[in-house]
């Protein structure tokens, strides 16, 4: 196995932060009960976020080439893109 | 062509392919067992349909989705989120301190990474606890129907994560993985994350965005 294939533990922490983070700001969003296609935008951007930090450091697929990344990459970008679309449809 | 010149060609092809092999040599190979891929790939289209689906439905239901959503222990899903996302976090450190031989401490994070499903788990039995103690059920209407069966699927799914990770857990402690053989170890890790990444998109989806 090579040594890049998974972060330090350093690294971890510092993800494991961002996500909590990013969580709790959904979280609050969801408290004051906003709605509209920009808050649906941003927690669908902070979803990507989240996805590709998980995907890419604690899957362990960030120097990993070809097909699978790309799929999983596809996952957490397209599919809240067709939300964030959904949304935005019914919303106008 | 001088001899010279020729000489300089192959001397330029074969740094070239030095360097390319470099690259293919610093990507890493995919963790764990294809196998695991496939059926990660398959249950990710699966619940990714069930989102559309959700999107497009809700889209002609909007005010009673808005409605009943509200309805939802968002505090609840809040806590589940956090215990997902420690638990991952804790499953990749089990990965880190394994790769560095270090088996006690890749036993304590699997631990640890068991400890957050079952707060998952406890959170969950005691949301549903809430929603079917209410008279609340599948068929109660479009919004609920869809709230139980996706939550429930991605319940299951934990579940299933869970006995995984315990099996391996298991074996840790038989002296079956090492810095060098631990596949199985990442095996689960990657499908425990899946399990992380499919309710990073439910969470927001189901008890948030309105």
């Amino acid at each position: 196995m090579t040594p890049s294939r998974f972060a330090s533990t350093k690294t971890l922490f510092i993800i494991w932060v961002v996500l909590i983070v990013s969580t709790l700001i959904t979280a609050y969003i969801g408290y004051l009960e906003l709605s509209g296609y920009y808050f649906v935008g941003f927690i669908l951007l902070m979803v990507m976020l989240k996805g590709q930090l998980i995907i890419d450091h604690y899957m362990g697929l960030k120097n990993v080439r070809g097909f699978w990344r790309l799929a999983m990459l596809g996952f957490v970008y397209v599919i809240p893109g067709i939300i964030f679309t959904g949304y935005y449809l019914s919303s106008v | 062509m001088s001899a010279r010149e020729g000489s300089a060609r192959e001397g330029s092809v074969s740094e070239r392919s030095v360097i390319e092999n470099k690259i293919v040599a610093n990507k890493d190979p995919l963790p764990g067992d294809l196998a695991i891929w496939f059926v990660i790939m398959a249950e990710m289209l699966v619940f990714g349909v069930f989102f559309i689906v959700y999107v497009f439905v809700r889209s002609n239901n909007v005010e009673l989705f808005n409605e009943y959503q509200l309805e939802l222990h968002r505090i609840g899903g809040v806590i589940n989120t956090i215990a997902l996302i420690t638990s991952s976090y804790f499953v990749a450190l089990s990965i880190h301190a394994v790769r560095l031989g270090n088996i006690q401490r890749t036993g304590n994070m699997l631990l640890l990474a068991l400890l957050m499903g079952a707060v998952f788990v406890g959170v969950k039995i005691w949301e549903y606890s809430h929603v079917f103690g209410a008279g609340i059920h599948l068929s109660t209407n479009t919004f609920y129907s869809f709230y139980i069966s996706l939550t429930f699927f991605h319940f299951m799914h934990v579940m299933l994560g869970m006995i995984i990770l315990g099996i391996i857990y298991y074996y840790l402690r038989k002296g079956k993985y090492s810095s060098e053989e631990h596949q199985d170890l990442e095996t689960g890790a990657s499908y425990w994350h899946m399990v992380d990444l499919l309710w990073i998109v439910l969470f927001p989806l189901v008890y948030i965005i309105r």
